[in-house]
Parts: C-alpha cells; structure tokens; sequence
C-alpha cells in the first residue's frame, strides 16, 4: 500500500536506460518483421515496383471484372476511341492496312447485293439466246469439220483467265504464278517486273496517289486486271471481256493473302519459298466464263 | 529460287542497255536504242554455289533523279551506276545520281562500272576516283568486248548475298 502512484517522475537515468532496453528487445524481436516492412514501404513508394506487381494479376483482374459487369468496357471504350482516333491522325496508312483484309469483304457484300438481281435477268436472257442459236452452230460445225463443243466455245467463251501473278509490291518480285492448261508463259519474273514498273510509270506520269494506281489495262488480245493491297498485287492476264466476278475474286484472293502471309510480305526478302502455297488461292482466279457473246448479231 | 532486284542506273547513252544484253544474251550492237521507262530483264547466277535470280531493271538515262527513275528504284537491293569513260560528264552525272539515291533511300550495295574501256585512246575519266570514296567498287567494262561485265554482275550478286 505504500506503492502508490508516484507523483514525481521516474529518475531520468532509468528512464533512458528502460528505453535503450526496450529498443534492444524490439530490434530483436522485430528486426526480421521491420526488414519486410522496408521492402513493403518500398513497394509501395515505387512505382516501377508497384507496376510490375499490379501487371502480374491485371489480366486475371480484368477477366474478374468483366465477368461481374462491364463497368470495365464502358471505363475503356473513351479511351479506346481516342487511341484510335490518335493512330489514324498519325499514320493513316497504318490502320487502313490493318483494317484492308477486313473492310474489303464488307463493302464487296454490299455491292454484290446490289449486283445480284441484274446477273439473274441477265443470265437468263443469256441461257434462252443460247439454245435458238444452238441450231445454227451445230450446223456450223457441221459445215466446217470441227466439233460443235468448239464452235460452241468459240462463239461463247465470254472470258477465260489464262494467268495469275502474285506480286510483292514493293520490289515487284513475283511471289506465285498459275496458269490456265496450254496456257504459253513467259518467265513470270520478267512479266510481274514490267507489270509493276507500268504501275510505277502511271502512278508518276498521271499524279496519282500512292493508292490511285492503274487497274486494268488491253495488251493485244489480253487485258490484264490487277488488284493491289498494302503488301502485294495481284495480276490476271485474262482472253476476252471479263465480268466483274473476275475482279471480286482476285480481290478475295488478294485479301486472303495478306490475311495469312503478312508477316512473310513484310519480311519479304527475295526467297519465295513461303508463298508456296498460296497456288491454290491463285488457282481460284482461273475463271471461264461461256455464255452468249453477242445476243442480238450474228458471229 | 532467291531474287533479287537490280537497277541499271546512269546519264543517257553510257551503255546500261549492251551491258544487260551482253551478260544476258552474249550480244552488243553499235546502234543505239535510247531507253524509254524501264525494260526489265532476268539471269539466274550462281553465287558461292547458290542460285540467285538478278532481276535486272535497265532504266532509262538520266543526270539526275527523277521522282519517276527514284520510284521505279523502289524495293531495289542494289545497283549498278554505269560511266561512260569517254565522256567526263558522265561520271559528274553519276555521282549526283548517287549523292541523290542516297538521300532519298540509304546506302545500297552498288558497283560504279567506267565503261567503254575499249576505247582507251578516248578515255576521259581516269580511274574514276571521284567516285571510289565511301569504299565503293569501281571497275572498268566493256560491254562490246565482254570485258570484266559477267565479273561485275557476279560481285554485285555476291555482295547482295553477303
Ligand atoms: N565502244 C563501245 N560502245 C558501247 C559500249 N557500251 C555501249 N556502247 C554504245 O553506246 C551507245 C549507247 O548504249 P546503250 O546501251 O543504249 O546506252 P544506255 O545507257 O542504255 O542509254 P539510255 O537507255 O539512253 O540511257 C550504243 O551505241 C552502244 O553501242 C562499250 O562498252 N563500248
Ligand atoms: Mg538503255
């Protein structure tokens, strides 16, 4: 009872040495603790730290979050918006060749719809001419000795295309060249060469942008179409007056090509080795077409 | 098969067309066919045992570049910048050529060919050394004779390997 609660303070030399005591006991107690607390603190006050620990768990959290709601998208897409709207203001031409393999099938349905009703009247009128006709060619063939299937093919072969060039369209070095059967060809590198030097002639002769460009042009008998992408060409060297199928394939054709070989156009170094199998694309550009040339003249 | 594009390049007149018909199809002609555009023009080389298609674009000549002969050099791997020995300008013309070339498009392998070197008593340039810097190779051709022609394209290709 004579322990009462001192009214005056402790001697401050025991004081000082109860503090020196309990620091001791703290670092020993807690030093391993106050080692992670320092590398937390660091953690946090780093922000290259914290990065790299927020980048280890972002995918999983966004994958979370989506799921919950989607908060996420409608925090994102301003963003988004205007990264893309920065992108195109700095190169143009970058996101239109992003976007060529794409759009391209877009806007061809929408054409091709709108094509579609006058190829169906025109192929009937097409199929009717034909068989009051066909009297008079069997007669024909008749007179001249040769087969009806060849008078026939030789009044209605509309168009037939004799030959496919795939062009890399900054070198003008030609990646892939088919050719219909009996088809004579020159060395494919000599023709896709002066194909695109016409190209370049042109394009410089005329003014035209870089992606105004020829499209078509008549060598004798011929008329060779091309179709170009951001990577590579394609020309059709076709016999007789082509319809417009014959482009929409080649652009079909062409736009698959860069879908599965852009990274083997870009790197694109003289060895053509990786576009070997891109035949059978070019293949499906080989289109013939009989029908009747003339319907209302004679041959 | 590897290919590769080349350009002819050079002022008008100083041979860039008998050099391709020369190392192509072994031939010259005295008549002189002005280039107009680009003719285009193929042979298959062996360069240390491997085949190399030189698909050769002789340009038409001219002193300077032009945007037409600079966009017909797009995607090209080097060049052959052709002199004509018996005329100084040439050479003059040649360097600008160059000079512009590699402006416009970075330093490419190129050979500098002095050509006509059969006509010795004409010659005009000397050894050419105006255009030796920067370790450019200048060789002498004729592409009437045949001489150092085939070695000129051979060490084009093989630097366009190399
Ligand atoms: N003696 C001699 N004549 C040459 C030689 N090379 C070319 N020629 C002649 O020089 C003239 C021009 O030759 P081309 O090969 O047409 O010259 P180019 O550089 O192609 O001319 P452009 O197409 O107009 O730029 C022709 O008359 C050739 O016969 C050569 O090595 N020796
Ligand atoms: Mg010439």
């Amino acid at each position: 009872m004579t322990e009462t609660t001192p009214t005056s303070p402790p001697p401050t030399t025991h004081r000082g040495a109860a503090d020196e005591d309990l620091a001791l006991l703290r670092r020993l107690l807690v030093t391993p603790e106050q080692a992670e607390v320092d590398a937390l603190r660091l953690r946090l006050d780093d922000p290259r730290i914290h990065a790299r620990d927020v980048s280890g768990v972002l995918a999983e959290a966004i994958v979370l979050r989506a799921r919950e709601d989607d908060e996420l998208q409608r925090a994102l897409q301003p963003i988004f918006a205007r990264t893309l709207r920065l992108a195109i203001q700095e190169d143009p031409a970058l996101v239109a060749d992003a976007l060529y393999p794409v759009l391209g099938p877009a806007i061809r349905k929408a054409v091709a719809h709108a094509l579609r009703d006058l190829v169906q009247s025109l192929n009937r009128i097409l199929s009717r001419a034909f068989s009051i006709r066909a009297i008079r060619w069997r007669w024909e063939a008749w007179r001249s000795g040769r087969s009806f299937a060849e008078v026939v093919l030789a009044h209605t072969l509309l168009y037939r295309v004799e030959q496919v060039f795939l062009i890399h369209a900054d070198t003008g070095l030609v990646l892939q060249h088919v050719a219909a059967p009996d088809v004579p060809t020159e060395d494919p590198s000599l023709v896709a060469g002066m194909l695109t030097a016409i190209q370049d002639f042109v394009r410089d002769s005329f003014g035209a942008g870089e992606r105004e460009t020829l499209d078509e042009f008549e060598v004798g008998e011929l008329v060779v179409w091309i179709a170009r992408g951001p990577e590579a060409v394609i020309a059709a060297v076709i016999r007789g007056t082509p319809l417009p199928i014959v482009r929409t394939t080649l652009e079909e054709q062409l736009e698959r090509v860069h879908l599965t070989h852009r990274e083997a156009l870009q790197a694109f170094d003289g060895d053509a080795s990786a576009f070997a199998d891109t035949g059978a694309s070019l293949e499906d550009c080989l289109l013939v077409e009989v029908g009747d040339r003339s319907p209302g003249g004679g041959a | 098969m590897l290919e590769k594009k080349v350009c002819m390049v050079g002022a008008p007149g100083v041979g860039k067309t008998s050099l391709v018909r020369r190392f192509v199809e072994s031939v010259f002609s005295e008549r002189y066919h002005s280039t107009i555009g680009v003719k285009v023009d193929k042979k298959v080389v062996a360069v240390d045992g491997r085949e190399l298609g030189l698909v050769l674009w002789d340009l038409e000549g001219a002193d300077e570049l032009t945007p037409l002969s600079l966009a017909y050099f797009r995607g090209a791997a080097g060049y052959l910048l052709v002199v004509d020995g018996t005329r100084a300008t040439t050479l003059e013309a040649a360097r600008e050529l160059r000079d512009a070339t590699e402006a416009q498009l970075g330093s490419l392998p190129h050979l500098v060919l002095l050509n006509k070197t059969d006509l010795p008593d004409a010659w005009a340039v000397g050894d050419g050394a105006i255009l030796a810097g920067a370790g450019a190779d200048v060789r002498r051709t004729s592409a009437k004779t045949g001489s150092g022609v085939e070695e000129a394209f051979l060490a084009l290709g093989a630097r366009l390997l190399g």
